[in-house]
């Protein structure tokens, strides 16, 4: 069996049991943790696919950077006490999501997918390297939606830090 | 080579498995966790595409997407915070104002 | 010609006047006076018109205004001056203003005196828009308008409840024929792609027989209408409850007289329809002599008056029938100043003793107004058909034509004649003279009518004196409307054609001189039985109201069932009410309860509630929740790809 084959299977059934757990862990941490085990996987795949600087940036940025949020403000929340599922729900979703993920499958196997168009074959890709591939089409064509996202980050980072202070909050609820 | 219909079939189960989680979790930290996980599957997606289009296109998306899940994760966590201190509560079944 | 276009607009614009300023700045004297103005100065231009066709012939045709065009056809605001329409249009004005005249003073002190005088000056135009019109969009516009201001006029007193289903009646019976005439309107528009009338006079050769004839009957349906001849007549009677220069005006000498017009107007197309001259004919016969019955009993002072409005309307339509068309005008002209003198009269007896409607409980009033009594006889005397006066020289044509061309017909219309003389004289015996039956208080006040009453009397008795004369200038004067032989604006083949359908009236030979008219009547058989006729008419009423020597009483005992069935109008009121009130009563509730209730309400209702329970049942979907949200559009998801699979 080929590398990548194996890797595939291994991958995938690992991040699918993650992905289990992250949607059916009671406990948020174990969710938490579950998702980080996804991303690794999911990270994985994207090697397996020949994307090396995506798979890169899935860990450093995913699995560290985003994963390190959701804890933090876990610990910030107290423990949650209540039920962590919904059960009428559970009914409707589990067997919609079923339904919908055959409906996926059929779409993917035999969808007419667009046949190859792309100039970066698999030989292009063994000669330049995906990452210079990857940062070429980033920085020519993709030039200004990468600035624009850089801004949005900035955007976002001065809204969380507005949301996040606290005195502000309280004032206006003083006020009200 | 795994057939690229193989990892989009995995990113639509990933999809599902997010759909699902966001029905039924309570926990509105759950909610944003579940959301990763439908992000992911679109990563997938887009980087199965490429692979079987020959194209690099669909990678600088998935980083954009990395960006933007970044920035969402801040501001959703935020104000999980703020909707935290206001009502002192993270249970989406009492935080149903939406509803009046 | 150009100055023909102020004959309709100058009323029309003492209405706008009178309509904006009426109550705020002209009050009481100025509004009726603004109003007389308007009407004279068109009653003038009308008559200088009517002499200037008189003298130079032919006839004019002017496109005021183009109305929207109809695919090729162009409906115009337009005046067709020939002498039909000259003299109608003179008719109209000159007596309308000496009805404006007499409404000045018989409305004095009537709180919406402005009012008053803005609908009679709207009517004048409505009525002008009808004769002057040269196509039959114009004609109907203005026969439609004519209905209004009827209804508006008739429910004048709109707080008495009688007067507002009076106008209600009569707006309904009229719309009746409206329809009909609308239906005939469209008819000759499918059949000849235009409305104009000498276009549709000149294409009558090409449409078939049977066509021309609905064509026809269709029309005179609303001539049946607006004229109240039998079948649609049960609205005059009940329409006396306007004003009486209304009833004078509208109800008497002008828009119940449209229907002849229109039928004259239109005399091609009824000439190349035996069939229609037949119908018309039959109706008119019918109504001259059924009106005249029920006149014979009734006690209201205006109402005698209607029915024998509505008989000799159908004495008009008779001789129209008989294809004595100039004949029949000219007893609409004369007609309307006798009636409308009548009307006038009866008006100025009311005023005297207070509107007491009931002839029963008049009497003696010659000694107490002389001149309205004087006039009152003229008019009486005209209608009769005694010799020096209109009546005679209009209605006796009539009688002997009829004699010439139909037997059966000839005998109605000289019963009807014999009736009419009984009738009008019982009523001027009971009203006049006779015993002293009127109210002692009522006495006191009883007065002859102001001068602005009755002048105009005198000018119209005046008229109903000296106007039989001009029977010959009239006849010449109708031929380039009325004779195909003189009518210039039909086509050679029209002309053939309605020479045929004329045939019937062809042999009749009547002295067209008045003189020599009167001479043959003295001494010819025929002429002699009419005129003893009348007389016997007087004569009867006289021996039972005046000299008592019968009593009515004891004659309406024996013949109980007859007088019931006269006094009850024929029952037409009842078998219609029965059949078109009550049926329609009771279609309404079978239509109410099941459109209305089962299916409109079920909309309705059931919209409501379906709404309200869906509402209810939406709203369990509204959780307020997210991840319920994301479960309905997962599911959303499901369903709308499931479709796309499976059927794309």
């Amino acid at each position: 069996m080929e590398l990548s084959t194996t890797g595939f299977w291994v991958f995938s059934t690992l991040a699918v049991l993650s992905a289990f757990g992250v949607v059916f862990f009671r406990n948020i941490i174990y969710a938490v943790l579950s998702l980080i085990s996804t991303l690794i996987m999911v990270s994985g795949l994207f090697f397996t696919m020949g994307a090396e600087l995506i798979g890169a940036l899935q860990i450093l940025i995913y699995a560290v950077a985003i994963v390190v949020f959701y804890v933090l403000v876990i610990s910030t929340v107290p423990e949650f006490k209540g039920k962590a599922f919904e059960p009428k729900y559970m009914i409707v979703s589990l067997p919609v999501g079923f339904l919908i993920f055959i409906e996926l499958a059929f779409v993917s196997l035999y969808g007419a997918w667009k046949s190859n168009t792309g100039i970066f074959t698999s030989e292009v890709i063994q000669e330049v390297g995906n990452v210079k591939a990857v940062a070429t089409m980033l920085f020519t064509k993709y030039l200004f939606p990468f600035e624009v996202a850089s801004l949005i980050l900035l955007v976002a980072m001065i809204g969380a830090i507005i949301l996040g202070k606290k005195e502000h909050v309280i004032d206006e609820e003083a006020e009200n | 080579m795994v057939p690229y219909e193989y990892y989009v079939a995995l990113s639509g189960l990933l999809m599902v498995l997010g759909l699902i989680g966001i029905a039924v979790r309570r926990n509105i930290i759950a909610l944003l966790i579940s959301t990763e996980l439908m992000l992911n599957a679109v990563n997938i997606a887009f980087v199965a595409f490429d692979m079987k289009l020959g194209d690099v296109g669909g990678q600088v998306f998935v980083f954009f997407i990395l960006t933007i899940a970044a920035a969402e994760a801040a501001v959703g966590l935020g104000l999980i915070m703020a909707i935290y201190r206001l009502r002192r509560d993270v249970d989406t079944e009492t935080l149903t104002e939406l509803k009046h | 010609m150009e100055y023909l276009w102020i004959i309709p607009f100058s009323p029309l614009i003492a209405f706008i006047i009178i309509g904006l300023f009426g109550y705020k700045f002209l009050k009481e004297p100025l509004s009726g006076i603004v109003a007389v103005v308007a009407v004279a100065i068109s009653a003038v231009a009308s008559v200088i018109g009517f002499i200037q066709i008189a003298t130079e012939g032919g006839y004019y045709n002017l496109k005021l205004y183009t109305w929207m065009p109809l695919g090729d056809y162009e409906i115009s605001v337009s005046i067709l001056w020939d002498p039909l329409s000259a003299l109608m249009t003179c008719v109209v004005t000159v007596i309308s203003t000496f009805i404006f005249i007499f409404a000045t003073g018989y409305m004095k002190g009537e709180p919406s005196y402005p009012r008053f005088f803005a609908y009679l000056s709207l009517f004048v135009f409505m009525m002008l828009m009808l004769t002057l019109s040269d196509n039959l969009i114009q004609l109907f516009f203005g026969w439609e308008g004519v209905g209004l201001a009827s209804y508006l006029l008739i429910g004048f007193y709109h707080h008495k409840n009688s007067a507002a289903d009076a106008a209600f009646e009569s707006f309904i019976t009229n719309r009746v024929g409206d329809w009909l005439f609308l239906t005939g309107a469209i008819l000759a528009f499918v059949t000849f792609g235009t409305m104009d009338y000498l276009d549709i006079f000149n294409k009558l050769p090409e449409a078939s027989y049977w066509v021309i004839t609905a064509i026809a009957l269709l029309l005179f349906g609303g001539a049946v209408g607006k004229s109240a001849q039998i079948g649609l007549h049960i609205w005059l009677p009940n329409a006396m409850e306007g004003p009486t220069p209304v009833s004078a005006l509208i109800h008497a000498a002008t828009m119940v007289a449209a229907g002849v017009y229109m039928v004259a107007r239109l005399m091609p197309i009824f000439a190349a329809s035996d069939i229609a001259l037949d119908v018309v004919l039959f109706v008119g016969v019918a109504s001259a002599f059924i009106a005249a019955t029920m006149g014979l009993v009734q006690n209201d002072i205006k109402r005698i008056i209607a029915y024998s409005t509505m008989s000799q309307l159908g004495y008009m339509f008779a001789a129209e029938g008989l294809g004595l068309f100039g004949e029949g005008m000219f007893h609409l002209a004369s007609h309307a100043v006798f009636k409308a003198l009548l009307f006038l009269a009866a008006g100025s007896v009311l005023i005297g003793i207070h509107h007491i409607l009931n002839v029963q409980k008049m009497g003696q009033l010659r000694k107490y107004m002389p001149i309205t009594a004087a006039t009152f006889l003229i008019g009486a005397l005209a209608l009769a058909g005694i010799p020096p006066f209109a009546g005679f020289f209009s209605k006796d044509p009539i009688i002997e034509g009829a004699y010439e061309i139909s037997k059966l017909a000839w005998f109605f219309l000289w019963a009807g004649a014999l009736l009419t003389a009984f009738y009008i004289f019982r009523l001027y015996f009971l009203a006049f003279e006779n015993g002293d039956r009127l109210d002692p208080h009522v006495k006191e006040h009883v007065h002859e009518s102001p001068p602005s009453m009755t002048v105009p009397l005198v000018v119209l008795a005046s008229g109903a004196v000296v106007l039989g004369f001009f029977k010959e200038f009239f006849g010449n004067f109708l031929k380039p409307s009325l004779n195909p032989e003189y009518m210039s604006f039909l086509s050679e083949e029209t002309k053939r054609l309605v020479e045929d359908g004329l045939s019937r009236a062809h042999h009749v030979h009547m002295a067209e001189d008045a003189w020599h008219f009167l001479l043959h009547s003295l001494t010819s058989p025929l002429g002699i039985l009419s005129l003893i006729t009348a007389l016997l008419g007087i004569f009867v009423a006289w021996v039972i109201y005046q000299l008592k020597k019968v009593d009515a009483k004891e004659i309406a005992k024996t013949f109980r069932p007859l007088y019931l069935l006269l006094y009850n109008r024929w029952y037409f009121d009842f078998v219609y009410y029965a059949i078109f009130v009550y049926g329609y009563y009771r279609f309404s509730k079978i239509l109410w309860f099941i459109g209305d209730k089962i299916i409109i309400d079920g909309i309705v209702d059931g919209s409501a509630k379906v709404s309200l329970l869906t509402g209810s049942g939406l709203r369990l979907f509204q959780s307020g929740r997210i991840g319920g949200y994301v479960a309905q559009m997962a599911l959303g998801i499901l369903i709308f790809l499931g479709i796309f699979l499976l059927f794309m």
